[in-house]
């Protein structure tokens, strides 16, 4: 993995969001037309900036972490990780953070700024973009967190494949990759709602776009992403804490 | 005589080489079984979506939710064979980059065979089991009148646009003899193969032109489905439908081929 070159690999990917933005206009323009002017509450714009946005922030947050730690796992590389001082999670943590440092600058505030400029009025900056940084922040180590969980699954799968799979189309549908969380309807409706799934993407891109949003509102979902982080953090310590030890009871 | 030797010599060392593949895979584990369950929920995902957009619109161009259904269907078919038996396209680049391809051009078969056979992905069935599971819902609530020639026309849309998608997929991987950067490009292909499931027609000319003579992601499906349920007039682009697929095969072969023989190892 680490041969790959990274500044094309950038560009690349910077280029395979773009095209996915245009496909997202298009397919939602051809939506709209027959749906009229208002869908579950959203214009066209508003759609399609929620849906490119969730896109840019699926790209963000890109940095294979589950693969990397099945692959330390798979190779035995793992064990020199864990010889190390600094505590395993954290340190793959801070890694990756890193990589969704470059990712944002080079992908993913460039692809912002073309938004901003295609659709002035609908991507909010100003107060509630500070909040949107930190509901970022929350929505990145959640999804990490995500990752870890199905990187540890290498402990006692072959290959985690199926899992990454799974992960990315439930996250994409329930989170608002696909369609926004708005145009769910009814009971499913509510329970999108109180799913983890929802800080990853929706919840972030709230404070970008939402016009009606108050503080008090706002302070909510980033108690609830914070919330979900936390469930999951203690869920992948203790789950890696009985994987490690299960790695030196059987020698080694 | 002599090309129905080579065939069936091939035939039977791909039989003898995926039996290898298998025996190792088909331990039925855990892992093997998420995998399964992981194509279910992908699949179901691509119907979710489509119920609910069609929750707010009655048609996409002129499709509707019916036919949206057959054309998903025929996507999944249409990608099971290169799914299935091209699988080893995600670890090319690896090879190359760390010299391990080499041994691939030390054998006395055809080196894109010999490559392709060393592993293959049985969660391919699970996904041409549900395409025709959709299509035959999809075929149940449109009028398609069932003839002889429809089954003809069908096989043979059909088997093109699975020669064309493995074309896609081989020509992708390719890049991996060219660039280190082979895997994000192979992703970039499969980010855009994502929108063979909506009609070519929601994009402006200009895409059109270039999903059709380019990146032809419209042939893969939109194209063959549009000729099938008699929805294009067009028969230039109803006879590419047809032939397209052999053709880009063949090209795809000889692209792949000649990149493999220039390969010299890492050399440093």
């Amino acid at each position: 993995m680490e041969t790959i070159n990274y500044k094309e690999h950038l560009t690349i990917t910077f280029v395979s969001n773009i095209v996915y933005i245009i496909l997202i206009y298009f397919l939602w323009k051809e939506i709209y037309i027959n749906a009229g002017g208002l869908i579950n509450g959203l214009t066209f714009k508003d759609t399609f900036l929620y849906l490119s946005m969730a896109s840019c922030i699926n790209t963000l947050y890109l940095t294979w972490a589950d693969a990397h730690i099945a692959e330390s796992i798979l190779n035995g590389n793992i064990i020199l990780r864990l010889l190390r001082p600094m505590d395993f999670i954290m340190n793959i943590f801070f890694e990756k953070l890193g990589t969704v440092g470059s990712n944002g600058i080079v992908i993913f505030i460039p692809t912002l700024v073309i938004l901003a400029v295609v659709l002035r009025k609908n991507l909010l900056v100003g107060p509630m973009t500070v909040l949107f940084v930190v509901s970022l922040f929350l929505g990145f180590v959640l999804n990490f967190l995500f990752e870890f969980l199905i990187g540890i699954a290498a402990f006692k799968l072959e290959s985690i494949w199926g899992l990454t799979a799974l992960k990315n189309s439930v996250l994409m549908l329930f989170a608002g990759g696909v369609v926004p969380i708005d145009f769910f309807s009814g009971k499913l409706r509510t329970i999108v709602t109180y799913l983890p799934f929802r800080c990853v993407f929706d919840i972030p891109i709230q404070f970008a776009v939402n016009r009606n949003l108050d503080l008090y509102t706002g302070l909510n979902l980033l108690g609830m992403q914070i919330v979900w982080t936390l469930i999951f953090a203690i869920i992948c310590e203790i789950l890696f804490k009985i994987s490690v030890r299960k790695i030196t009871v059987n020698g080694g | 005589m002599r090309i129905i030797k080579g065939v069936n010599y091939y035939l039977r060392i791909y039989r003898i080489l995926i039996g290898q593949v298998l025996k190792t895979k088909m331990q039925f584990s855990t892992d093997f079984l998420i995998s399964i369950f992981a194509v279910l929920v992908n699949s179901c995902v691509g119907i979710v979506t489509f119920i609910l957009i069609f929750h707010n619109t009655s048609s996409i161009k002129g499709w509707g939710f019916n036919e949206l259904i057959f054309m998903y269907g025929y996507s999944l078919i249409a990608s099971s064979p290169a799914n299935i038996m091209l699988d080893n396209v995600y670890r090319l680049n690896g090879y190359v980059q760390n010299g391990e391809f080499i041994k691939f051009l030390f054998r006395p078969v055809d080196v894109l065979f010999y490559y392709f056979a060393e592993t293959i992905d049985i969660r391919g069935v699970v996904q041409l089991i549900a395409g025709c599971i959709f299509i035959g819902y999809a075929y149940g609530k449109l009028d398609i009148h069932f003839s002889f020639f429809n089954c003809v026309l069908f096989l043979v849309l059909m088997i093109n646009s699975m020669l064309l998608w493995g074309a896609i997929m081989i020509i992708s991987s390719a890049t991996a003899f060219i660039t280190v950067y082979g895997l994000s490009f192979l992703s970039f292909i499969t980010k855009i193969t994502e929108y063979t499931k909506y009609p070519t027609s929601i994009f402006n000319k200009f895409f059109q032109f270039i999903f059709l003579f380019i990146l032809p992601i419209g042939l893969l499906a939109y194209y063959p489905c549009s000729f099938f349920l008699g929805k294009n007039d067009s028969v230039l682009i109803n006879v590419i439908s047809c032939f397209s697929g052999i053709i880009a095969f063949f090209i795809s072969y000889k692209v792949w081929s000649s990149g493999a023989r220039r390969y010299t190892g890492t050399g440093s």
